[in-house]
C-alpha cells in the first residue's frame, strides 16, 4: 500500500539543538497511528514537520506523493488537518464560531459562505456532540467539551488526515476515553486517517493500529501494538520496567509498571 | 442555526445604528462652533453657498475639519483593532509599532535640520517618518529565529519608540524654533488644516481601510494561534506583513494630517469588541464607526467646553478619554485575546 503521508530522512530541530535526527515513517490511509515515546524524543515536534508547522533541516516530507513544504498553503489544509496540543482561543469566541473557522481554506475573499460549509459545520458538531453547545462560549465548556470542540474544528476543515497532538491532555480518564472514542468513530465511520501523539501507553495501544516508538529524536520501534509493546522495548525506551499483560477487555497489551517498591 | 442568524441580525441592525450615529455627528460638527450660527444658515452654507461669513465659515472650515475627524477617527479605530488583534494584546495601540513616534520625529528632524514651517511639509515628513519607523520595527522585529511574533515587533516598537522620543528631546532642547513649532504639532488637531491636507491623506487611508478588511479572515485565523492558523491554511507571514501595511497606511495618514491622537486607537476597540465578540471581520467596521463617533463628539466637546475659545481634540480625548478607560476596565474585565 502507498504511505499517505511518509516522512523520509526527517531532521528537525529548534535552534542549534537538533530534536529528531534521521527518521522514515510511513502512515498508510485509512489507519490509526500513535506515536509514543518519553518527554522530549521528538514526538510533538516530529507531527508538527509532518503537519507543515515545521520546515525540516534535511529530509523532507510527502503527501500523497509531493513534498509537502512545496504544496500551497491552502491545498494543504484541505487535504491534512493538525490539531496542536491544548489550543488557545480569544475570550468570547463560541463553539459555533469555532468549528465555523475550520471552513477557512475553503472559503475565499468572494465567497465567504456557502451551503457546503453549513451542512459541514453542522455534520461536525453533530458527530462530536456538541450541538446543544454550539452557542456556548468556549471559556464556558469543561476541558473535555472543549477538547470536542476543537475536533469538532478539525472535522468540519474536511480533512481526510488528521494529526492530534496529546488530544487527551489535562483530561480525567474518563474524559480521555470519550475524546479517543471519537477518534476511533473519526476513524471508523469517516475513515479518516488519525496520527496521534499520545502519552497514555494502554490507551495508546487499544486505539491504535500501529505505535510508534520514538527515543531522542530516533525510531525505535514501530508495529501493531503486540509486536513495539513489549518488556524489553519499555525498558529501552521508557527505562521503564514493567510486565506487559494481555488487557482484559481488549486483549491489546496493557502496561503495568513494576516501581522501586516492588522491584524483587 | 437560528441564534447564529439572529446575532448576525442584530450585528447589521447595531452597525446601521453607528451609521446614523456618524452622520448625526457630522451634521452636529458642523452647526456646532465657537461662531454661534443659525440651523438655517448653516443648511445655507451647505446648499446654497454664497460668500458671506457664514457660510465661508461651514464650508472652508467646519466641513473640512468635521472630513477629517471622521476619517481619522474611523482610521485609529480600525488600526488599533488591527494591532491588538496582531499582537493578542488588549493594552496595545496604533502607535506601539513607532508609527506616532517616527512621524513626530521626522516632523522635528524636518524643523530642526532644513528649517521646515509649512504644514504640508509636515504631512509628507510625518508620514515617511512613520513608514520608515514601521518598516524598521518590523526588520528589527523579524530579526530573530522565530521571525516576526507579536512579542518581538512590540518589544522592537517601544525600543524604537524610546530612541525617537529622546531624539526628539535632544532636539527641542538644543533649538528653540523646534520646541515651539513641534508644539503645536504634538497636541493632536482636526481644526485648523487645510483641506488639500485631507487630499493628501485620503488615498493612503482609503487603500489602509480595504487592506485592513481584507486581512479580516486572516487576523480570524492567527487569533486561534500561528499554528491553527497555519492548518487551517492561512499564510501566517503574508497576513501579518499585510496587517502592519494597513497598521502603518492607516495610522500614519491620520497622524500625519492631525498629530498624534491617543486614547481612540487604544479604547475604541474594547468598546466594539465589547458589541460584536472576537470576529474581526465585524469588530473592524464597528470599531471604525466608534472611532469616528468618539473623534467626532470629542471635538465638538472641545469648541463647547472653553468656549468662545477652543481646546484641541487630543486634549479632550485624553482628558475625557482617561476616565471613560478606567471606567471599562472596572466594569468589565479586559477581553483576553
Amino acid at each position: 500500500m502507498t504511505p499517505r503521508l511518509r516522512a523520509e530522512e526527517l531532521r528537525l530541530g529548534y535552534g542549534d539543538s537538533l530534536v529528531v535526527d534521521g527518521l522514515d515513517l510511513d502512515v498508510v490511509g485509512g489507519t490509526i497511528t500513535a506515536v509514543i515515546g518519553p518527554n522530549g524524543c521528538g514526538k510533538s515536534t516530529l507531527l508538527r514537520a509532518m503537519g507543515r508547522l515545521l520546515a525540516p533541516r534535511g529530509g523532507q516530507v510527502l503527501l500523497d506523493g509531493k513534498r509537502i513544504d512545496k504544496m500551497p498553503t491552502r491545498e494543504v489544509a484541505r487535504l491534512l488537518g493538525v490539531l496542536p496540543q491544548s489550543p488557545q482561543a480569544p475570550e468570547g469566541l463560541t463553539v459555533a464560531d469555532l468549528v465555523a473557522r475550520g471552513r477557512h481554506p475553503h472559503q475565499a475573499w468572494y465567497r465567504q459562505w456557502s451551503s457546503d460549509d453549513h451542512a459541514a459545520i453542522d455534520e461536525a458538531l453533530a458527530m462530536t456532540g456538541m450541538t446543544d453547545l454550539a452557542d456556548r462560549t468556549l471559556d464556558e465548556l469543561s476541558g473535555g467539551q472543549r477538547q470536542r470542540a476543537w475536533i469538532s474544528m478539525a472535522l468540519a476543515q474536511g480533512t481526510e488526515l488528521l494529526l492530534l497532538d496529546e488530544p487527551t491532555t489535562y483530561l480525567d480518564l474518563a474524559h480521555q476515553v470519550d475524546v479517543l472514542d471519537l477518534v476511533q468513530r473519526l476513524h471508523g465511520e469517516l475513515g479518516r486517517t488519525v496520527v496521534m501523539v499520545l502519552h497514555d501507553l494502554n490507551l495508546a495501544a487499544r486505539y491504535a493500529d500501529r505505535l510508534v516508538a520514538l527515543r531522542a529524536g530516533k525510531m525505535v520501534a514501530q508495529g501493531r501494538p503486540h509486536e513495539v509493546l513489549t518488556e524489553d522495548l519499555l525498558r529501552e525506551v521508557f527505562d521503564l520496567e514493567a510486565k506487559v499483560i494481555d488487557d482484559p477487555v481488549a486483549g491489546t497489551p496493557l502496561v503495568v509498571p513494576v516501581g522501586t517498591r516492588h522491584r524483587t | 442555526m437560528g441564534a447564529l442568524a439572529r446575532r448576525r441580525r442584530r450585528r447589521i441592525v447595531g452597525l446601521l445604528v453607528l451609521l446614523g450615529l456618524a452622520a448625526l455627528a457630522c451634521l452636529a460638527s458642523i452647526a456646532i462652533g465657537s461662531k454661534p450660527i443659525a440651523l438655517d444658515a448653516v443648511w445655507h452654507g451647505l446648499t446654497a453657498p454664497t460668500d458671506t461669513e457664514n457660510d465661508i465659515i461651514v464650508r472652508s472650515l467646519r466641513i473640512p475639519r468635521t472630513e477629517l475627524a471622521l476619517l481619522a477617527g474611523a482610521a485609529l479605530g480600525v488600526a488599533g483593532a488591527l494591532i491588538q488583534g496582531h499582537t493578542r494584546n488588549p493594552l496595545a495601540d496604533p502607535g506601539l509599532l513607532g508609527v506616532t513616534s517616527g512621524a513626530a520625529f521626522a516632523v522635528v528632524v524636518g524643523i530642526f535640520a532644513f528649517g521646515l514651517t509649512s504644514l504640508y511639509g509636515y504631512v509628507w515628513l510625518a508620514f515617511l517618518g512613520a513608514v520608515l519607523t514601521t518598516g524598521l520595527v518590523f526588520l528589527l522585529g523579524a530579526a530573530g529565529r522565530g521571525g516576526p511574533t507579536p512579542l518581538t515587533l512590540a518589544l522592537a516598537g517601544a525600543a524604537v519608540s524610546a530612541l525617537m522620543v529622546g531624539l526628539i528631546s535632544a532636539m527641542a532642547v538644543i533649538d528653540q524654533q523646534s520646541l515651539e513649532a513641534f508644539r503645536f504639532w504634538r497636541v493632536g488637531a482636526v481644526a485648523g488644516r487645510d483641506p488639500v491636507i485631507i487630499g493628501q491623506v485620503l488615498p493612503f487611508l482609503a487603500v489602509g481601510l480595504v487592506l485592513a478588511l481584507a486581512n479580516a479572515p486572516g487576523l480570524n485565523a492567527l487569533s486561534l494561534g500561528e499554528d491553527v492558523a497555519r492548518s487551517i491554511g492561512q499564510h501566517v507571514l503574508r497576513t501579518r506583513v499585510l496587517g502592519l501595511v494597513a497598521i502603518t497606511l492607516l495610522t500614519g495618514g491620520a497622524v500625519a494630517a492631525c498629530g498624534p491622537i491617543g486614547f481612540v486607537g487604544l479604547v475604541v476597540p474594547h468598546v466594539a469588541r465589547y458589541v460584536t465578540g472576537p470576529d474581526h471581520r465585524w469588530l473592524l467596521p464597528y470599531a471604525g464607526l466608534i472611532g469616528a463617533v468618539l473623534l467626532l463628539v470629542a471635538d465638538i466637546i472641545g469648541r463647547v467646553i472653553a468656549w468662545p475659545g477652543e481646546l484641541q481634540v487630543g486634549i479632550v480625548l485624553a482628558l475625557i478619554g482617561a476616565p471613560v478607560f478606567v471606567a471599562i476596565v472596572r466594569r468589565k474585565r479586559l477581553v483576553r485575546l
